[in-house]
C-alpha cells in the first residue's frame, strides 16, 4: 500500500476522459447539454426526465494499482466500471484502455478486448448449471483453450483461493463466501491484465468480507494486477485501495490516496464519510509521529529540560536504537526529591514501528509516556506524544465543523 | 358466405322501407334509420381471400408442406406403409413406459404404460383414434415448439420484437377459435392440416410467452458475466440464457401440450381425426357407450402426455388442477411460474425438513434397519414360501372339463372340453385370476425376503447400468424400426429382439427397485400383496360355473393357490405383529374421520356394485333381432363421416335400440344364484378391509402400532376385494365374445374396493421400519458436534481461510 505509486510516473492503463452517461430515450439531447452545463443529477432529472449516470467523470488507473471507486447507490460507480469493458455505452467522452478507444470496439474486436479482463460481481453471477471448475474455466473456454489446459489453469486458480477440493461441486452447494472465491478464481484463471471488481465483497458477512479482503490483498501482492474496485464501504475502500475515488450523483468528488481522503476531505460529503471511519486503521504511525529528542545521561537537569521541554527524550546507543526513556516530570521529581538525576532515566518504555497502523498504539495514549518509533532496523526515527495522539483522534470531528452540514440521503 | 351477407343487406333495406311505412314518426330508440348505414367488411375479406387463393398458391403450399410431411410420416393412410395407427397398443405402451421412465421416473413410466394399455383394451376402434390423437398432439406440439422457442428467445432478447409479438399473442388467445377456423379451412381445406393450424394458434402463445419470460428472468449479472469474459452473443445465448431458461421453456411445452389437448374437439369440427371425431360422432348420434369410452381414452391420453411432460413438483396437483392452472394463467406466465416456483419451493422445503430429520437422527453414527427378530423371521419365511408356492400353483391345472371364467363369455368353452385340464396361464384355465396370483405372489415373496438379506453397493449399480444400456438399445431400435418402416422394409425378428431387450430392462428395473429397497418391501408389503393374491385365488375358487356348463371340476392348482396365499397372509400377519415399525412423524389427528368416512363410503359403493350388473349377456337377448342389428349397421354405414347424416341416422338408431329394449335385459348381478357370484367373496373381503380401516382411523383406540396393523390389513383385504372385479373385467377382455360384456357393477365394486385399499395404504405409508444406530469407528464425537453446529457456510469458510491464503 505504498502511497508513492500514484506520485511516480507509472504508466496508466485505464483512462476516462470527461465521460457522460445519460439514461433515457434521448440521451444525447437536452439532458446531455444540461449536464455539460454543470447542472446536477437531480436538476437534470427534474428538467428532462433523463437519469444522469455519470457526469464529467475523468480518472486514470495506473498499471499494477488498486484503484477504488467509492460511492453510495446511484452514484454512478457501477456504471463507470461497466464502461471500461463496454458493458455500457457512454453518451459522451472517451474511455481508453491501454491506448484503445473502447467505444469504437465492435464484434470480435470487442470480444477479444474483453478477454483481457476479468470481472467479479456483487452477487457472484456464477453459472448455476456448471460445476465450479467449469465456472472457473469459462473465460478460457470462451478463448478456445482446450479442456485439459483449461482445467489445469482453473485448478491452479481455485487452489489460489483455497477451493481446489470443491472443483467438481455445483455452485449452489457452496456458501456465499466460497461462491465469491469461485468468482475471484474465475476472474484470475484467464490471467487477465485488469480485474474489474463490482462490489465484489458487499454481499458477504462482515467477517467473511474481511477475510476476502485480506486474501485479495495477498493475491494482489503476488500477482500485481491492475484492479478497479467498486464499493460503497469507505472502510473497505481505504483498506485495500492504493487510490480512492469518491463519487456522488454521477460526479467525482475527490480522488486521492487513503491518507489524503482522511486528512484532507475535499467536501463536507467526504468528511461526513470519513467521520465514520476508524482512522487509526488507515493512518500510519509515521504521519502522527514527531522528531525524536535524543539525550544522554551526561546532560544536566537544566539541559535535559531545555531539550525535552514538557515531554520526554530517549537515550540511544551507537546504532541509534533507543535504550532509555527520560520524561520531563521525572526530571522534576528527581530534582525536588534530591535523588540523583539517574532515577529519572528508565529502561521501561514502549516501542512501535513507523509503518504500524495508528490504531495499534491507541492504548498507549493514556499511559502518559512518549512512545519510541523505530524503523525496520530498530533505529529510533520518531516519537509519539500522548497529546498528539489524542489530538489526532479528535481531528476528524473538528474537520467536519469546517464544512456546512448537509443532509445526505 | 357472400350470398348470405347480401341477403341480410337486402332484408335490412326492406326493413328500412317497412319501418317508414308503419311508423311515420320514428322514436328515439328506433333502429330502422340506423339500419340504412352499413359497410361490407365481410365482402372485403372475401375478396382478399379469393385473390390470395388464386394468386398466392405457392406460399400456401409452402406453409402446408411441413404439416403434410409430418402427417405423411406419422399418420400416412397409404396402405403400404405402417403408420402409428397400425402399431399394436402393446408396443405403444412399452414405448410410453420407456419415454416416461427416461424423462421422468419409473413410476410415471409404469403409470403411462398402464393407461395406454387401457386405451388399447377399449378396442381397435378406440385405439386407432387414440393413436391419431397422440399423433396430432405430437405434430402440433412439435411445430409449436419449433416456432415458439426460437420466437420466444428472440422476444426475450429484443424488446422491439416482443413489443410486436405480444399484442399478436394476446389476440391469438382472446379470439375464439371459431373466428379463425374458416380462413384456415378456406386456404387449406377441411382436414388435419387446417385443424392443426387452428390448434397451433391456440396452443402457441404460452410457448412463446414462457420462453420469452425464461430468457428475461435470467439474472442480468450472469449474462453480463458471460459477456464480460468476451463471449459472443451466440455464446451468451447457448451458454447462459437457454440453459437457465430451460425450466420455463419446459413449462411452456407442458402448457402448450395441455392447450393442444383441449383443442382436440374443435379440431375435430375442422375435420381432424382422432378421439375428438369419435366424441363428435357420439354427440351427434347420442351414443352413450361411444361417448364414455371415447371420453375415457381422451382423459387417459391427456393424463399420460401431461404426466410425462410436467415438473416433478407438480405431481401432487392432479390433471384437473393442472388444466385449471393452465387456463387461469394462459395469458399470465409470470403468475404461472410464480405459482410453480412456490410449489417447487414447498416440496423442496418438505424434502429438506425430512433430510434434516434424517441427518439429525443419523448424527450418532451409521444407521441401519432394526434387526429381524426370530418371530418376524419365521413369519417372513412362511410368507416367502407361500408366495413361491402360489407362483408354482399357476403352472398346475386350475380346472378341467370346461372353462370356469371363460365359459361365462365364450360359448366354445362351455362344453366339449371333457377330459382336458387347463393351467393357470390359459384363458380357459385360471385366466387373469391366476396371473394376478402369480404377480402378487412374486411381489409378496420379494417383499418378504428383502428384510432377510443385506445387499452391497455393487448390485444396484449393475442393475442401473443394465437399465441404461437396455433403454439406449430400445431407443436406437425404435428409430431403426421407424426408418425401416419408412423404407418399407419389414424385418420381423427385430420386434422379437426388442421384446427380449425390454424384458431384460424390466427385470433390471424391478431388481434395481428391489435391491435399493422401498419402504413397503417388508412384512407389511408381503401381507398386502399376499392378501391380494389370496383374494384372487379365493375369487376363482368361489366363482360359480356358468349355467350352460355341463361339467367342471377345480384343479389342484386352484386349491394350492388358495392354501399358499393364505399361508402368505398368515406368515405376513405373524411378521407384522413382530416387526419393529414406527411412524415417520407424529399423527396429527387422534381419530381420522376422513378414514371412517372412506370406510363407510367404500362399503356402500361395493354394496351398490354387488347388486349391479356384472355380466350383460346379449347373446341371450332375443329382443335385438339380427334384422334390427343389420338395420343399425346399415344406418351406421350409410352415415359414414358425414356429420349431418350422422345426426339424422344416429337418431334413427337410438329409436331402434330403444324400441328393441322394451323388454327385460339378460343381466346378472354378482349375488344372483344363476350369476357368477363373485360379489360374495368381494363383500366378505371388503368388510374385513373396512374393519381394518376403522382400526387404522384410531376409532377403536389410539395406539399407533395397532393402527398400523389395522391399516396393513385394510390395504391387503382392500386389494383382495379389488382384484376380484379387476380379474373378472380383464378376463373378459381376453376371452369374451362381443355380445357378452362385463357390467357396470364390476367397475363400481372395483372403485369401492380401491377406496378401502387407498384408505389403508395412506396410513401404512406413514410407517417405516425403525432404524438402529451405531457409532462408526472413524468418526469422533467432535466431528458430530461440528456437523450439528455447521448450519450455514460460515464455519466452512473460516476453516478454509488458513489453507486458502497462499
Amino acid at each position: 500500500m505504498s502511497t508513492t505509486t500514484s506520485a511516480n510516473g507509472a504508466d496508466e492503463i485505464i483512462r476516462l476522459e470527461n465521460v457522460y452517461k445519460i439514461f433515457g430515450p434521448q440521451p444525447r439531447g437536452r439532458a446531455l447539454k444540461l449536464a455539460k452545463d454543470g447542472l446536477t443529477k437531480n436538476e437534470v432529472q427534474a428538467a428532462t426526465d433523463h437519469v444522469v449516470g455519470m457526469t464529467d467523470v475523468s480518472f486514470e488507473v495506473k498499471r499494477g494499482e488498486t484503484f477504488v471507486l467509492m460511492g453510495l447507490s446511484g452514484s454512478g460507480k457501477s456504471t463507470a466500471i461497466r464502461t471500461v469493458n463496454k458493458l455500457h455505452d457512454i453518451t459522451d467522452g472517451k474511455v481508453l484502455v491501454d491506448g484503445t478507444d473502447v467505444q469504437r470496439l465492435e464484434g470480435q474486436d470487442l470480444q477479444k478486448f474483453r478477454q483481457k479482463m476479468g470481472m467479479v460481481f456483487q452477487h457472484f453471477a456464477l453459472f448455476p448449471h456448471r460445476s465450479v471448475i467449469d465456472n472457473t474455466g469459462y473465460g478460457l473456454k470462451v478463448q478456445g483453450v482446450d479442456k485439459d489446459q483449461r482445467d489445469k489453469a482453473s485448478l491452479e486458480a481455485l487452489n489460489l483461493v483455497g477451493l481446489g477440493a470443491f472443483a467438481n461441486s455445483s455452485p449452489s452447494e457452496l456458501s456465499g463466501g466460497m461462491q465469491q472465491r469461485v468468482g475471484l478464481a474465475r476472474a484470475l484463471a484467464s490471467d487477465p491484465d485488469v480485474l474489474l471488481m463490482d462490489e465484489a465483497f458487499s454481499a458477504l458477512d462482515p467477517l467473511i468480507r474481511r477475510q476476502m479482503q485480506d486474501e485479495m490483498m495477498a493475491i494482489q501482492a503476488e500477482l500485481q494486477k491492475t484492479i478497479l474496485f467498486i464499493t460503497h464501504d469507505l472502510n473497505e475502500a481505504l483498506r485495500i485501495g492504493d487510490r480512492v475515488c469518491i463519487m456522488k450523483d454521477g460526479a467525482i468528488v475527490q480522488v486521492g490516496t487513503p491518507d489524503e481522503i482522511l486528512t484532507k476531505p475535499a467536501t463536507g460529503y467526504v468528511a461526513e464519510f470519513v467521520q465514520d471511519v476508524d482512522q487509526g486503521r488507515v493512518i500510519d504511525v509515521s504521519t502522527v509521529m514527531t522528531q525524536p529528542v535524543k539525550v544522554d545521561r551526561s546532560m544536566s537537569a537544566k539541559d535535559l529540560l531545555t531539550a525535552i521541554g514538557d515531554d520526554g527524550g530517549f537515550v540511544v546507543d551507537s546504532d541509534g536504537r533507543p535504550t532509555e526513556l527520560v520524561m520531563a516530570k521525572d526530571v522534576y521529581s528527581a530534582a525536588t526529591n534530591g535523588d540523583g538525576l539517574g532515577a529519572a532515566f528508565s529502561a521501561e518504555f514502549d516501542t512501535t514501528t513507523a509503518d504500524a497502523k495508528f490504531n495499534h498504539v491507541y492504548a498507549h495514549a493514556g499511559k502518559g509516556k512518549i512512545l519510541a518509533v523505530t524503523d525496520g532496523d530498530g533505529k529510533l526515527v520518531g516519537v509519539l506524544k500522548p497529546k498528539d495522539m489524542i489530538e489526532e483522534m479528535g481531528r476528524v470531528e473538528s474537520l467536519i465543523d469546517g464544512f456546512e452540514r448537509e443532509v445526505f440521503m | 358466405m357472400s350470398h348470405s351477407i347480401r341477403s341480410i343487406a337486402y332484408i335490412a333495406a326492406q326493413a328500412d322501407e317497412t319501418a317508414e311505412e308503419v311508423a311515420e314518426t320514428p322514436g328515439f330508440f328506433d333502429n330502422a334509420w340506423l339500419d340504412g348505414f352499413q359497410f361490407h367488411f365481410g365482402e372485403w375479406i372475401k375478396q382478399i381471400v379469393d385473390w390470395t387463393d388464386q394468386n398466392l398458391q405457392l406460399p400456401i403450399e409452402i406453409i402446408k408442406w411441413p404439416f403434410d410431411f409430418l402427417f405423411e410420416l406419422l399418420m400416412s393412410t397409404d396402405p403400404g406403409r405402417t403408420a402409428i395407427m397400425d402399431i399394436p397398443w402393446f408396443w405403444v405402451a412399452i414405448f410410453f413406459f420407456i419415454i416416461g421412465s427416461a424423462v421422468r421416473n419409473v413410476k410415471v413410466g409404469l403409470a403411462s404404460a398402464v393407461m395406454v394399455a387401457t386405451c388399447g383394451l377399449l378396442g381397435p376402434d378406440y385405439w386407432s383414434e387414440t393413436t391419431k390423437t397422440f399423433g396430432m398432439v405430437f405434430i402440433s406440439v412439435l411445430l409449436c415448439a419449433l416456432i415458439g422457442v426460437p420466437l420466444g428467445i428472440l422476444c426475450g432478447r429484443k424488446d422491439a420484437v416482443w413489443n410486436v409479438v405480444r399484442p399478436v399473442l394476446d389476440a391469438m388467445q382472446v379470439v375464439h377459435p371459431f373466428v379463425y377456423m374458416l380462413p384456415f379451412i378456406f386456404f387449406w381445406k377441411i382436414g388435419e392440416v387446417s385443424a392443426t393450424m387452428a390448434t397451433m394458434v391456440f396452443a402457441l402463445p404460452p410457448m412463446v410467452r414462457l420462453t420469452n419470460l425464461g430468457v428475461r428472468q435470467v439474472p442480468d449479472d450472469v449474462v453480463e458475466a458471460s459477456r464480460s469474459y468476451g463471449a459472443s452473443e451466440r455464446r451468451v445465448l447457448t451458454d447462459v440464457q437457454i440453459p437457465l431458461a430451460r425450466p420455463a421453456i419446459m413449462t411452456g411445452l407442458n402448457q402448450t401440450l395441455l392447450l393442444a389437448i383441449s383443442m382436440l374437439g374443435i379440431a375435430a369440427l375442422m375435420g381432424a381425426g382422432g378421439l375428438g371425431k369419435l366424441l363428435l360422432r357420439a354427440i351427434n348420434s347420442q351414443n352413450l357407450p361411444l361417448a364414455a369410452s371415447g371420453g375415457l381414452a381422451f382423459f387417459l391420453v391427456a393424463v399420460v402426455l401431461d404426466r410425462i411432460s410436467q415438473r416433478e413438483s407438480d405431481d401432487g396437483l392432479g390433471l384437473f388442477g393442472r388444466i385449471r392452472e393452465a387456463w387461469t394463467y394462459r395469458a399470465d406466465p409470470e403468475g404461472l411460474l410464480a405459482a410453480k416456483a412456490e410449489r417447487s419451493a414447498e416440496s423442496a422445503a418438505a424434502a429438506a425438513v425430512e433430510a434434516a430429520a434424517a441427518e439429525a437422527a443419523n448424527v450418532g453414527g451409521d444407521e441401519r434397519p432394526a434387526p429381524v427378530s426370530a418371530r418376524e423371521r419365521m413369519g417372513l419365511l412362511l410368507a416367502a414360501l407361500g408366495g413361491i408356492a402360489a407362483m408354482v400353483s399357476v403352472f398346475l391345472p386350475w380346472g378341467s372339463d370346461s372353462g370356469l371364467v371363460s365359459a361365462w363369455g365364450r360359448r366354445s368353452d362351455e362344453t366339449g372340453l371333457v377330459g382336458q385340464s387347463f393351467t393357470g396361464f390359459e384363458a380357459t384355465g385360471g385366466s387373469v385370476f391366476a396371473i394376478i396370483v402369480l404377480l402378487l405372489g412374486l411381489l409378496a415373496a420379494a417383499a418378504a425376503i428383502r428384510p432377510l438379506v443385506t445387499i452391497g453397493d455393487g448390485l444396484p449399480r449393475l442393475f442401473a447400468r443394465i437399465q441404461g444400456v437396455m433403454f439406449a438399445l430400445l431407443g436406437a431400435g425404435a428409430v431403426l424400426v421407424w426408418v425401416l418402416n419408412i423404407l418399407n422394409v419389414n424385418f420381423r425378428p427385430l420386434l422379437d429382439i426388442g421384446l427380449i431387450i425390454f424384458a431384460i430392462a424390466a427385470v433390471a428395473i424391478m431388481a434395481d427397485i428391489w435391491t435399493q429397497g422401498t419402504r413397503r418391501l417388508g412384512a407389511d408389503g408381503a401381507l398386502i400383496a399376499g392378501a391380494g393374491a389370496f383374494g384372487s385365488a379365493l375369487g376363482y375358487l368361489l366363482l360359480r360355473p356358468s349355467s350352460f356348463v355341463e361339467s367342471y371340476s377345480h384343479g389342484v392348482g386352484a386349491y394350492l393357490a388358495v392354501a399358499a396365499t393364505a399361508a402368505v397372509v398368515i406368515g405376513g400377519l405373524i411378521a407384522v405383529l413382530a416387526a419393529p415399525y414406527q411412524t415417520r412423524r407424529p399423527f396429527k389427528l387422534s381419530i381420522s374421520w376422513p378414514l371412517v368416512a372412506g370406510a363407510v363410503l367404500g362399503l356402500t359403493i361395493i354394496g351398490i356394485g354387488s347388486i349391479s350388473a356384472w355380466l350383460i349377456d346379449q347373446r341371450l337377448d332375443s329382443l335385438i333381432t339380427p334384422e334390427i342389428q343389420a338395420e343399425i349397421e346399415r344406418l351406421e354405414e350409410e352415415a359414414g363421416d358425414d356429420i349431418n347424416k350422422q345426426l339424422a341416422n344416429g337418431q334413427a338408431i337410438t329409436n331402434l335400440i330403444n324400441s328393441a329394449r322394451a323388454g327385460t335385459s339378460p343381466t346378472f348381478n354378482s349375488l344372483a344364484p344363476e350369476g357368477p357370484g363373485l360379489g360374495i367373496p368381494a363383500i366378505a373381503l371388503a368388510v374385513l378391509a373396512a374393519l381394518g380401516v376403522l382400526v387404522a382411523s384410531g376409532l377403536l383406540g389410539g395406539d399407533e402400532r395397532r393402527r398400523w396393523i389395522g391399516a396393513t390389513l385394510a390395504a391387503g383385504f382392500g386389494l383382495a376385494a379389488l382384484v376380484i372385479p379387476a380379474a373378472w373385467i380383464l378376463s373378459f377382455t381376453r376371452s369374451a365374445e362381443p355380445q357378452a360384456i362385463t357390467g357396470a357393477g364390476s367397475i363400481i365394486t372395483l372403485t369401492g374396493a380401491f377406496a378401502l385399499f387407498a384408505a389403508g395404504r395412506s396410513v401404512v405409508g406413514e410407517f417405516v421400519r425403525r432404524k438402529v444406530y451405531s457409532d462408526s469407528p472413524g468418526r469422533s464425537v467432535a466431528d458430530d458436534v461440528d456437523i450439528a453446529l455447521d448450519g450455514g457456510g460460515s464455519m466452512a469458510d473460516a476453516d478454509l481461510v488458513g489453507s486458502g491464503t497462499p
